[in-house]
């Protein structure tokens, strides 16, 4: 009874404080780097979108994996501007919520030089609001 | 000054009555009303094509004036105008759909339609054509002076942008060096005010807002969520869905309207996120 009590407790904690996490991992082959762009969803989202910035110099050799592996619920939209602002936005014409786990948005190709940074990862609830995020990223280790 | 909203008190009433309240759409902002009534304002909901907050003027036909009146301009010698036109079907005449009058009741700004082009003019200078394209919504910015020899109505109509993500300017007005220091501005009319075209779709009206120094500004096209940042993102593209979805307590009070199009659906939910990944995302 007591374990029963305490999942349950869980549970509504995980609820309570749902966080919907950018996990960004780089793997580079001679100059060039191939990022990686997953979240780790709570389920508790139904759209996010990544930000970055690479030099703007790079901002035309700047390639997209998109939607690479997301779920067909959403579909994502990629774009880079000639100013190097780099967006990755996974969005559901229904508002249907990311599924739980690690849910891959696409990757990012850029040269290593570009040095591509993530400045901003947000996420949506169900009413426009925001939910509380974390950024993992591998790239800047 | 002056500082006119066909919204205001929707807002409020809504705000106080909850999204669940029937329409609280109304036109009492305004200081007179010609053949037209609360009844001609209302939501989405009620197929009121609406570019900002939940509300819109709506007129039907041109059988008969069908205006509203802002009186409090008071001698203006400089005037500075917007407001978002819906431009329906309109056909077989040309309606005048905006006025500023004087005081003698002269149209010292005037705007027509003949269901292809906006006309433009004031009382000299040569008068300016813009082609506009039927049941899209436009925003016409419009600036005006006074002075002796160097007078001027200047302006844009902006709009029809589809899901790009730059807004589509239509056209622009730039008639100078008038001679009209004796001009003034006493009245704004806006519906349609004159002219009996035959009207197959309805115009739409909303957001009219009127200054004496400073330009109104356009306001920022996608961004939906509240409250308003004047940055167009991912919470913009779900506000955007959920207006979509036609449920009442769900309608944005900003600018869904994407593509101008009088009608909120995924569309304007994918021309937002064109919008956040370009270098429009931010409005100025």
């Amino acid at each position: 009874m007591k374990k029963i009590i305490f999942l349950v407790a869980l549970a509504c904690a995980s609820t309570v404080s749902a966080k919907e996490q950018l996990l960004v991992s780089s793997g580079a082959a001679k100059s060039q780097s191939a990022i990686a762009i997953d979240v780790m969803s709570s389920g508790a989202a139904v759209a996010v979108q990544v930000t970055g910035q690479v030099e703007a110099k790079y901002a035309g050799v700047v390639a997209f994996g998109c939607g690479k592996g997301a779920p067909k619920t959403h579909q994502v939209s990629c774009a880079v501007t000639k100013e190097g602002r780099v967006t990755m936005i996974a969005f559901s014409g229904s508002n249907e919520f990311l599924p739980t786990g690690v849910v891959s948005l696409g990757t990012i190709s850029v040269p290593s030089a570009a040095n591509f940074k993530v400045t901003e990862f947000l996420a949506s609830d169900r009413n426009a609001q925001p939910i509380e995020v974390s950024v993992v990223d591998d790239a800047q280790k | 000054m002056n500082h006119k909203s066909l919204l205001g008190t929707a807002v409020a009433a809504a705000l106080i009555f909850g999204a669940q309240a029937a329409s609280a759409c109304a036109i009492s902002a305004w200081s007179t009303a010609t053949g037209l009534t609360a009844a001609d304002t209302g939501e989405p909901t009620a197929g009121f094509k609406r570019y900002s907050g939940r509300c819109s003027l709506k007129v039907t036909d041109a059988a008969t004036p069908r205006f509203v009146t802002d009186t409090t301009p008071n001698n203006e010698a400089s005037y500075r105008v917007r407001f978002y036109y819906f431009t329906g079907n309109i056909s077989g005449a040309t309606a005048d759909i905006f006025q500023a009058r004087s005081t003698g009741s002269a149209n010292i700004i005037r705007v027509t339609h003949d269901g292809n082009q906006l006309n433009f003019s004031t009382t000299s200078g040569t008068p300016v054509n813009i082609t506009v394209a039927d049941n899209k919504y436009y925003v016409i910015e419009l600036a005006w002076a006074a002075a002796a020899g160097t007078g001027s109505l200047t302006g844009t109509v902006t709009g029809n942008s589809g899901t790009g993500a730059a807004p589509l300017q239509a056209g622009s007005i730039a008639i100078n060096n008038l001679n009209n220091a004796a001009d003034s501005i006493t009245e704004a009319r806006i519906g349609l005010i004159a002219g009996a075209p035959t009207v197959t779709a309805p115009v739409f009206f909303d957001e009219f807002d009127s200054r004496r120094t400073q330009n109104p500004g356009r306001l920022c096209r996608g961004d939906a969520a509240s409250p308003a940042n004047n940055v167009v993102n991912v919470f913009d593209a779900v506000a955007i869905i959920n207006d979509a979805s036609g449920n009442p307590a769900q309608l944005s009070l900003l600018q869904p309207d994407v593509n101008d199009d009088g009608v909120v659906s995924v569309f304007d939910a994918v021309g937002a996120v064109t919008i956040a990944g370009s270098a429009f995302a931010t409005c100025n």
